[in-house]
């Protein structure tokens, strides 16, 4: 029975997408694991609640801090958490430990949300063009896909970063247009085994264009997956950004971002461990919202989708 | 009713010509054209990153050089060819495993990366042995049976742990077991002093182990639907028989494929890790050199990176293979 | 034989009833069942989906999960010894020792990374004190016993290196392993071919009968407890709804849906008449006897048209290769050819059923007309023409219905939306227009028009294929390719789509290429017949010829081993 043979080869691919990484920026590990929970609905409050605050500090954070976030009062260092008027302590060069918090957050959401939007963009388009057709194309995205993935992001993403240097752009470019792997990876399965469902075989034959097919059918049938993954990929970027701050070599040094605050920290672990906490905190905080988001979401996906596919 | 169609051998394993032998090859060859592949990419897109960057002649010879000390070195180095020639002779070079010499101390630089290369395996493997032994188990134990509130509570914090970032968690372990405590030193590598080995090790296994086990978890959930899982309890399997003898198994082909991408990721990965702890490996030897614009040493780093990962990878496709018997019979 | 008596039943059930405890609903699987099976004895339960012969066999083990189910009351006795009052130490030594169980799905229901060796001293082992090498000797019996001759290879091999009907016979061994009492077969040759399916039955019976064992057949098939079985009783909705021996259910059934449920198979019917739905005869009740077949004019319409000058639909020669091996290059360079010049003539207003077992090319052969697969040799020719040279319009004539009611509809779209989708191309006909369309498909294949918001989970599986069936006709074709329309639903609904189909032909003159496994279906249906085999056509003509003369050796097998009733009283 051709029709019916499978390559080993393709055996190999499937299990590999099913399985995962730990890259940070490599959600589909927690997109796979995250069929194992069934969400309650508190819990989806939870997420809810927790995401909301999360924007509400971002967009309106510059009415939320109490300092100038870079201006330091030398008389003020090393405040403890509430300790002469700051929230969250004092560094040490006297600066608002909250208010700088607030500051890297909206840096990083800023700068994680970018770029996931162009990762979006180019890893849906790519595994979309990849599952259409069998063809040069399919071969040149899949193997160009394979060879980004098979070498460390991160070790390209120190090399560019330093080469190119810091700041904003830099920074989400280098994200923007190499962490894209995961998307085209989730597209490209799930779009390919909508392809071989008999419903497209039957827009086929009824001459509807293949346009009409992938944005009629396949585009729709991936949107939930899409949604999952992004909030996923949205904490992954937030741990990369991070870490390449705290390297030294994303955010540029001053600014206040949460890599930069946790570098900082580390001369005063002693005197000054909340200097460590507060940013640590943040990045905990964040990251565990944007995967409570995710698990969400997969988790409606799949009571609607039961209630859909049976 | 002939019963001879059911009975015949199926073709499968069942001679080996010499052709069978050339395309049972082809697996291979193709895994050596991507490696191939990956080398050219990453060596092309450097050498042209790097010139970007700045002038080697002037990292060479110091900020004050004379511009003729620089058009010496120039013309030494044949840096006063243009740019394509010097591409091609240097891929010549890159072809006989000659990157050139470090910049920062004139050593050759591959000799310089394969230094390296055995305490990064040292701490990778570390980390996977710890997180295997962790993971396997644990997300066994939690796929084996339906949510209570023991599992609640085991996936609850494994989600906790899964948005904790692997350097927020050095940086934690550091603050209490070699600040506060002073039980483990806090930086530095001996090879013969377990001691500094454990906060490495830790820091990135907490990072990993979380979702190595819940998709060993979701593996062994799926597995125990499976209808295999009914044949056995029906057949009389014990609750342990099923678990271990049947969804294991199974469930461990998915989590292999993890294992296999963890480590590989690993090994320039870890360059956080090795940085906040200042373990001599690849990663730390990466950012050093990528710093001080020592750029022979990063393309070396480079090259030895991607023939790692394309042996980590062949290495778990050979264990794929062993693993699952409906890969290793049919070959090709 | 006749029926148990209490004193040497293997298995008792008396007055059972067990509920699915769902998320906010509770589902009566089944309410009240009483059955016995005695010693040596064959025992069919047939029922449709649904009806609760499935949940019967699972509980008998007590393998439906605890947390979900609840029985409000009745009690499950094997050998005497009541199952539901064991532990899951107790249930383990019964689980494969006193009772084993057969399951339907050869593929996935042997574990697939172990060798056949090893699941078989699982079981061996864990019910009996003997050597591995003793287990092995006894294995290799066992494997024989099932007519396997090369026991040693199959023993040693993995699941994926056997074929279906193979890996049926490892788990039948595996079955009698450990000298069972009863043997529970749930639908154990559903998934299977007809030819293995017979010698499947064969050896099922043979060994029962060789070792004394009972046999409990759960199946949906009238035809396989006819000829395989003592007694049968009969499910329907959780209940059993008549029982007896099966001369006497099957020759003089009592109860209205047992006769609906032999009423509604198009075996032994007049060909092209109308079949009885167990709705129907269930709505009238009791009292429903079979409705007088409505006379048909196709036949003879049919006959007329026979022997025109060009058919509407013709193959010539048409071969169907895939690319098998391949080069370094990833070029192909060996093919395996699924349709082997087919030469076949179709005309205005006829069914042509194509019949074959699976993997003998028949869906290759429909995916290359309607150009799914491209042809490798060839000519596929429509209204006297290539049908790559006709222009969109015309190639839109020939339309397909699928097997599976669940994969051809978008799970995301309306029905309207799904059934006008081919309207749409080319030009934007405004929402209402479209809407109204559907509304009259929908009236045209027999469903409710204010549906047409609904989406496709919200329907039964006939209904599906009927939204698809009315997909298809949305574009006016005349020729309807239909890929195992009816192999996915339960016979009743078969009859259902099987009547539906017989009237749009009858009303719009269609032409069916019907393809198809069932013989009973493909007479009931076809005009004319071709018998396809390993890619090949190696008979055709007119359907009553094909398949009560036939001349082909293989078509005689494919008849031989059809379990008709018929053939199952001659006996």
């Amino acid at each position: 029975m051709p029709e019916n043979s499978k390559q080993p080869s393709d055996a190999l691919a499937i299990a590999k997408t099913a399985g995962v990484s730990l890259n940070p920026l490599d959600p589909t590990s927690r997109f796979n694991a995250s069929k194992l929970k069934q969400f309650t609905n508190t819990e989806i409050v939870i997420a809810f609640i927790l995401f909301v605050t999360l924007v509400i500090l971002a967009v309106f954070g510059s009415f939320l801090q109490t300092h100038d976030p870079m201006q330091g009062d030398l008389l003020k260092r090393f405040a403890k958490v509430g300790e002469k008027g700051y929230l969250l302590g004092s560094d040490h060069l006297g600066r608002d430990l909250w208010s700088r918090a607030v500051a890297g957050l909206q840096w990083s959401m800023a700068c994680a949300l970018t770029a996931n939007v162009i990762n979006l963009l180019i890893g849906t388009s790519l595994g979309l063009m990849a599952a259409e057709k069998e063809g040069w194309a399919r071969t040149i995205i899949r193997q160009f896909t394979d060879t980004l993935q098979s070498f460390p992001f991160l070790v390209v993403a120190i090399v560019v970063v330093v080469i190119v240097g810091h700041g904003f752009v830099p920074l989400v470019l280098t994200l923007g247009l190499g962490a894209w792997v995961v998307f085209m990876r989730v597209v490209y399965a799930e779009a390919t085994s909508i392809y071989q469902r008999d419903y497209v075989k039957a827009a086929r034959i009824a001459g509807v264009s293949r346009s009409a097919i992938m944005f009629g059918h396949v585009l729709p049938g991936v949107r939930a997956s899409l949604f999952v993954i992004f909030a996923f990929h949205f904490a992954g970027l937030l741990i990369a950004e991070s870490a390449l701050s705290f390297l030294g070599i994303g955010a540029p040094l001053g600014v206040p971002t949460w890599g930069n605050m946790l570098a900082e920290s580390r001369q005063y672990l002693l005197k000054a461990p909340w200097m460590l906490m507060v940013p640590a905190g943040a990045i905990v905080l964040a990251v565990i919202t944007m995967n409570l988001v995710g698990d969400g979401i997969a988790s409606l996906s799949r009571k609607r989708g039961r209630s859909i596919d049976v | 009713m002939s019963s001879v169609a059911e009975n015949a051998p199926n073709s499968a394993g069942a001679k080996t010509t010499g052709q069978d032998l050339l395309t049972g090859l082809i697996p291979l060859l193709l895994q050596l054209r991507k490696l191939a592949w990956l080398i050219f990419a990453v060596t092309t897109l450097l050498f042209f990153v790097l010139r970007q960057a700045g002038d080697p002649a002037l990292v060479l010879a110091g900020n004050d050089a004379t511009p003729e000390q620089l058009a010496a070195i120039r013309a030494q180095f044949g840096l006063d060819r243009p740019l394509i020639i010097q591409y091609f002779s240097y891929m010549w070079n890159v072809l006989q495993f000659d990157f050139g010499k470090s910049l920062a101390s004139a050593e050759p630089a591959l000799g310089k990366v394969l230094d390296m290369v055995p305490r990064t395996l040292h701490l990778a493997g570390m980390a996977i042995l710890l997180t295997a032994t962790i993971a396997i188990p644990l997300g066994s134990w939690l796929g084996f049976k339906p949510e209570n509130p023991e599992r609640r509570a085991v996936s609850g914090f494994l989600f906790v742990m899964q948005g904790v970032p692997g350097f927020v968690t050095a940086l934690v372990l550091i603050q209490v077991f070699a600040v506060n405590l002073r039980w483990l030193p806090s930086l530095g590598y001996e090879w013969f002093e377990p001691k500094t080995w454990v906060l490495p090790t830790c820091s990135l296994a907490s990072f990993l182990f979380p979702s190595l086990t819940r998709v060993v978890a979701a593996n062994v959930a799926e597995a125990m639907r499976e209808d295999y899982i009914r044949t056995a309890r029906a057949n009389g399997a014990s609750q342990s028989a099923l678990l271990w003898k049947h969804a294991v198994p199974n469930a461990l082909l998915g989590a292999a494929a993890l294992i296999g991408t963890q480590f590989a990721a690993l090994l320039g990965g870890s360059a956080i890790i090795e940085t906040i702890f200042s373990w001599p490996g690849m990663g730390w030897l990466l950012l050093e050199s990528v710093q001080t614009l020592d750029f022979p040493v990063v393309q070396a780093l480079a090259f030895m990176i991607a023939i790692m990962v394309f042996t980590v990878n062949a290495c778990t496709d050979l264990v794929f293979r062993f693993l699952d018997p409906r890969l290793r019979t049919k070959g090709a | 034989m006749t029926p148990a008596s209490n004193t040497d039943a293997v298995l008792k059930i008396d007055n059972l009833a067990l509920h699915f405890l769902g998320q906010d609903s509770i589902v009566e699987a089944l309410k009240g069942i009483t059955m016995e099976i005695a010693a040596g004895e064959v025992v069919g339960v047939v029922g449709e989906s649904g009806s609760g012969k499935s949940v019967t066999a699972l509980n008998t083990l007590r393998l439906l999960p605890r947390t979900k189910t609840r029985i409000p009351h009745g009690t499950v006795s094997v050998l005497g010894r009541d199952v539901m009052t064991l532990n899951e130490a107790e249930l383990q030594k019964v689980r494969g020792g006193d009772v084993s169980m057969i399951f339907q799905e050869p593929m996935t229901a042997l574990n697939p990374v172990l060798r056949v060796r090893e699941q078989m001293f699982d079981v061996i082992l864990r019910h009996q004190t003997i050597s591995p090498a003793d287990a092995e000797k006894l294995s290799l019996k066992l494997l024989s016993d099932m007519k396997i001759q090369d026991a040693e290879r199959v023993f040693n091999a993995y699941p994926h290196e056997l074929s279906g009907g193979m890996r049926q016979r490892v788990m039948i061994a595996m079955a009698f392993s450990c000298q069972p009492k009863l043997i529970v077969a749930d639908e154990p040759t559903t998934a299977l071919d007809v030819t293995v399916q017979a010698q499947i039955l064969n050896l099922l019976r043979e060994r029962a009968r060789a070792t004394k064992t009972a046999v409990m057949l759960i199946t949906h098939d009238l035809a396989v407890v006819a000829q395989l079985c003592d007694r049968v009783y009969v499910m329907y909705k959780g209940k059993i709804v008549e029982q007896g021996l099966t001369r006497d259910v099957i020759g003089k059934p009592q109860h209205a849906y047992t006769r609906a449920l032999l009423n509604a198979l198009p075996e032994g019917k007049k060909p092209k008449s109308r079949l009885e739905t167990v709705a129907a005869s269930m709505i009238e009740g009791q009292a429903a006897v079979a409705a007088p077949v409505a006379q048909r004019t196709t036949v003879q319409a049919g006959f007329k048209l026979y022997g025109r000058a060009t058919p509407l639909f013709e193959a010539v020669g048409a071969t169907v290769r895939y690319p098998k091996k391949y080069n370094l290059l990833g070029r192909a360079i060996s093919y395996q050819t699924a349709v082997n010049q087919v030469n076949l003539s179709l005309y205005e207003g006829q069914t042509l059923a194509i019949v074959g077992e699976s993997g003998c090319g028949k869906t290759s052969f429909a995916n290359s007309i309607v150009g799914l697969v491209p042809l490798a040799s060839g000519e596929l020719r429509y209204k006297g023409k290539n049908l790559r040279d006709h222009d969109e319009l015309t190639r839109r004539e020939v339309q397909i219905v699928f097997q599976d009611p669940q994969s051809s509809l978008d799970p995301r779209w309306p029905i309207w939306r799904i059934m006008t989708e081919p309207l749409t191309v080319g030009k934007r006909p405004s929402r209402n227009e479209l809407r109204e369309t559907a509304a009259g498909l929908c009236e045209m294949v027999g469903l409710d028009p204010n549906a047409i918001d609904r989406l496709p989970h919200e329907f039964s599986g006939g209904q599906r294929q009927r939204i698809a069936i009315g997909r298809a006709l949305s574009v006016h074709p005349r020729l309807l390719l239909l890929d195992e329309p009816t192999s996915a639903l339960d016979v009743s609904v078969q009859a259902q789509i099987l009547n539906l189909l017989l009237d749009l032909q009858e009303k719009y003159q269609l032409s069916y290429l019907f393809i198809s496994h069932n013989v009973a279906v493909v007479r009931h249906i076809a005009d004319h017949v071709a018998v396809m085999y390993m890619g090949q056509v190696v008979e055709s003509g007119e359907s009553e010829q094909v398949l009560t003369r036939p001349t082909h050796e293989y078509t005689r097998t494919l008849m031989d081993a059809v379990p008709t009733l018929e053939r199952a009283f001659a006996a």
